[in-house]
């Protein structure tokens, strides 16, 4: 707070002992401009809030009409009966869509299929993203590679990656069935197969993420102090009890926003089901938001639709709240967006 | 002495294993796509890991002459650069707000960076109906103002860290010298944040040309789609081309793959610091 009054200062940190007269000059050395900065405790506002709206109109037009606004509407239209045309009167219909939603077995099978993907995450793709994080978090020419190698997979085209794991998984003719077949397997239906398939689409996620986790797990093992690890080194550990005793501690902060956006994330899952098996076979591989995405453009249940909407919302919300609280532990207030913001830095 | 030898040369063998694994596991899918867009349905069926016959370009004329892929591609690419414009725009105009502490300042800023934690999804369907009712179905601006709003709060995040870090006495050198709020932000801070504009346009460009539901959502007109859309055609006819197929997708990932390997630093930062996003 001190620091942002200093900088927000102009005479402060240019001349630190400098005086009112000085400061009214260079006011008006503006020549008709606005002065918009503030001497501590004393403020020189002149026509701020003009010099406000000109520069935040086109910001906040913007991000409000495309996106505060639906997300307001969502809500508004989750206590609506509605079939999405534009002549048709909106009927309030009060809670009556979340009593539907929480009643319907195929919602209920849609989070268990949203709870997969985040066993998935904490099964699959925490242990092994780590673990290559480990790997190649030294800065060597190979490494540059590998690393490389692990992220690609995040950066295709979800369209791209569905369809390709979708053919490689294909019973007749999939390279999966056909190498499982090569070491005597029988071949498999992998995406029709109603218990399994929700597995099979989880882990073509996890392989598409274990790439981006990897580099933020790299990103906090450099992180890691490296005057305790010498220490560690000069007092004979040997590299598992550094990674046990040293690493891993030193990276609470990096597990956090790991859990935090695995968790949360597997609630928002849609492209991966939409693309490989658009909730199929019959409504198996359903998650929260493409049971939404149907209910509103297959079945016109638009109210319905954005009731399953706000529950998506509500949950990632309350799941990013509640973790940042109960992971939070010891630290003060205030210091976890300090430390965001000095990430932000770069 | 020899027992530790013996130790590190299992453990260094272990770890090379593993990487190589983890490698080919990571490549194979497009090495596979690869390899079966030269090859035609019948052998692409029948022996997947068959080398094909002879070299031929065949699927890859199909998909670029019989498809609307480069057309998709080409929009994506329009789409991406104008979305890019307006994020960086909006971005500095935030931050800049934030930087000569406009009243509400600090509520401002919670409000634009509220974004990084609202599922995008969750407002698809009242989205369509605000795009329709503002006649914005099937135009370029309707498509490239949602995919900057969906986009803008980690930029703003970004942008913000870093103007922070920019000295205030430039600004007040500009002050002295009569520069206005504009010339102050765009010809003295813009060229200073040139690193952070450079993650936000990678990270923007990532996001938008990879982008598969806006578009589905918002682009009804052929001529229009984007290369997600594009692909998604490929599944959707009856009779699939495989070998066609593949060669598209291997088309549609090389831009993707050109970025990252010349971008390779400006992603890795900016995925780093981008890694409170979901």
């Amino acid at each position: 707070m001190k620091r942002q009054a200093k900088l927000a200062c102009l005479l402060q940190s240019s001349a630190p002992r400098s005086t009112a007269a000085f400061d009214t000059i260079s006011c008006s050395a503006k020549r008709g401009s606005v002065c918009f900065y503030e001497r501590r405790g004393e403020k020189v506002k002149k026509n701020k809030t003009g010099t406000a709206i000109i520069l935040l109109f086109i910001p906040v037009l913007v991000y409000s009409l495309f996106f505060v606004y639906p997300i307001g509407y969502t809500v508004y239209l989750s206590f609506m009966k509605w079939n999405g045309m534009a002549g048709v009167r909106k009927v309030f219909v009060g809670f009556q869509n979340y009593r539907t939603l929480f009643s319907q077995a195929v919602f209920r099978h849609s989070l268990g299929n949203a709870v997969v993907f985040m066993a998935v995450s904490l099964l699959v793709i925490f242990p092994i993203s780590f673990l290559l994080a480990l790997l190649v978090s030294k800065g060597t020419k190979i490494n540059s590679f590998l690393r490389t190698a692990y992220y690609i997979p995040t950066l295709l085209p979800m369209a791209a990656t569905g369809m390709m794991w979708m053919f490689m998984l294909a019973y007749n003719g999939g390279a999966v069935n056909e190498i499982l077949g090569f070491f005597g397997f029988p071949p498999h239906d992998w995406l029709g197969d109603t218990r399994g398939a929700i597995w099979v689409v989880a882990l073509v996620n996890a392989w598409m993420y274990i790439g981006s986790n990897m580099l933020i797990f790299v990103t906090g093992i450099t992180n890691v102090p490296s005057d305790i690890l010498e220490a560690a080194i000069v007092d004979g550990a040997d590299p598992l009890q550094r990674i046990i005793h040293i690493t891993i501690p030193n990276m609470k902060e990096t597990f956090k926003v790991f859990l935090t956006s695995a968790i949360a994330g597997s609630v928002k899952v849609f492209d991966i089901i939409y693309v490989m098996t658009d909730g199929g076979p019959g409504t198996a591989t359903d998650v929260p938001a493409t049971l939404m995405y149907d209910q509103a453009f297959l079945s016109g249940r638009f109210g319905y639709a954005s009731s399953i909407g706000v529950f998506i919302i509500f949950l990632s919300l309350l799941i990013t709240f509640a973790l940042n609280f109960f992971l939070d532990e010891k630290e003060e207030s205030g210091r976890g967006t300090e430390k965001l913001q000095r990430r932000g830095k770069l | 002495m020899k027992r530790t030898n013996v130790n590190k040369i299992a453990g260094v063998s272990l770890k090379i294993f593993g990487a190589s694994v983890w490698a080919g596991i990571s490549l194979f899918p497009l090495l596979f796509s690869l390899l079966s867009s030269f090859k035609n349905n019948t052998s692409i069926y029948r022996a997947p890991f068959s080398l094909p016959e002879k070299l031929t370009w065949e699927n890859y004329r199909y998909a670029v002459d019989s498809t609307i892929l480069l057309r998709g591609m080409w929009n994506s690419l329009v789409y991406s650069v104008l979305a890019i414009a307006l994020i960086i725009l909006m971005a500095l105009l935030v931050s800049y707000a934030y930087r000569i502490r406009v009243k509400g300042y600090k509520f401002i800023f919670l409000f634009f960076i509220a974004g990084m934690a609202l599922p995008i999804h969750a407002m698809l369907v009242p989205l369509a109906s605000i795009i329709n009712q503002l006649n914005l179905r099937n135009t370029l601006g309707g498509i490239v103002c949602v995919y900057a709003a969906t986009n803008l709060s980690l930029a703003v995040f970004l942008a913000n860290g870093y103007m922070k870090g920019i000295s205030m006495e430039l600004d007040e050198a500009a002050v002295m010298d009569g520069g206005g709020h504009l010339r102050i932000l765009f010809q003295i801070l813009l060229p200073l944040m040139k690193p952070v504009i450079a993650t936000i346009s990678i990270m923007t460009f990532l996001k938008v040309y990879n982008d598969l539901i806006f578009s589905m959502l918002l682009i009804s007109d052929k001529r229009k789609a984007t290369m997600s859309s594009a692909l998604m055609a490929f599944k959707s006819e009856y009779d699939i081309n495989y070998g066609g197929t593949f060669a598209a997708i291997c088309i549609s990932v090389l831009p993707i793959i050109l970025i990252y390997v010349v971008f390779q630093k400006q992603i890795e930062s900016g995925l780093a610091a981008g890694s409170v996003k979901g």
